[in-house]
């Protein structure tokens, strides 16, 4: 699934290890979710729109997943 | 997945009792060969395995979401693989290939399991 989690990490200026400390989950999480390889769960992605202060699905672009 | 210390910890201990334990067990058995004792005592082993397998349960609950699902995949790909590879064997034991001791089949799984973690990881790691 496409985000903007690498763009909204740069604006924070903040590493993977630190965005994965606040999320609570390991820095390979981190990246596998900025390259889109791992898209998370209900939960997760609450706690990530929290971190970043923005809405979900100004986060997650869910138009490449299938119906 | 980054170190888990408890986990290592528990690991490490139990594993050095295991030692300790499998050698008196031994002895036990070679120098009581009549004694009703030798089937407890033979078992015996089993006691520090049950808490390295305790930790790596709760290692696996303490994973997040995603090294979690990792480890299901590579879980269930490891039963299959195993499977196949002791049924095989089975079939060419029955047509005259020697005896192998079902205690094998753990370190076969363990050895499949840190295959099957390694394929699953990549379809999530950044190569």
């Amino acid at each position: 699934m496409r985000n903007s989690l690498r763009v909204l990490r740069a604006q924070l200026e903040i590493s993977q290890a630190e965005l994965a400390e606040r999320l609570g989950i390991a820095r390979q999480t981190v990246n596998a979710l900025e390259t889109g390889k791992y898209a998370p769960s209900l939960p997760l992605a609450f706690k990530i729109a929290k971190v970043f202060q923005k809405p979900v699905e100004e986060i997650f672009d869910p138009t490449d997943v299938e119906d | 997945m980054p170190a888990d210390t408890p986990y290592v910890r528990t690991t490490v201990i139990s594993a050095i009792v295991y030692a300790v334990i499998l050698s008196a067990s031994l002895w036990y058995d070679a120098h009581h060969m009549d004694s009703i004792w030798r089937y407890p005592v033979a078992v015996l082993p089993i006691i520090p395995l049950i808490f390295i397998a305790r930790a790596s349960v709760q290692r696996i609950a303490r994973l997040d979401e995603l090294h979690q699902r990792i480890q299901f995949n590579a879980l269930a790909m490891t039963v299959l693989v195993t499977a196949l590879i002791t049924l095989t064997y089975g079939f060419l034991e029955h047509v005259g290939l020697p005896h192998i001791s079902v205690v094998w089949v753990w370190p076969l799984m363990a050895a499949v399991w840190g295959i099957c973690t390694g394929v699953t990881r990549r379809r999530y790691y950044h190569s």
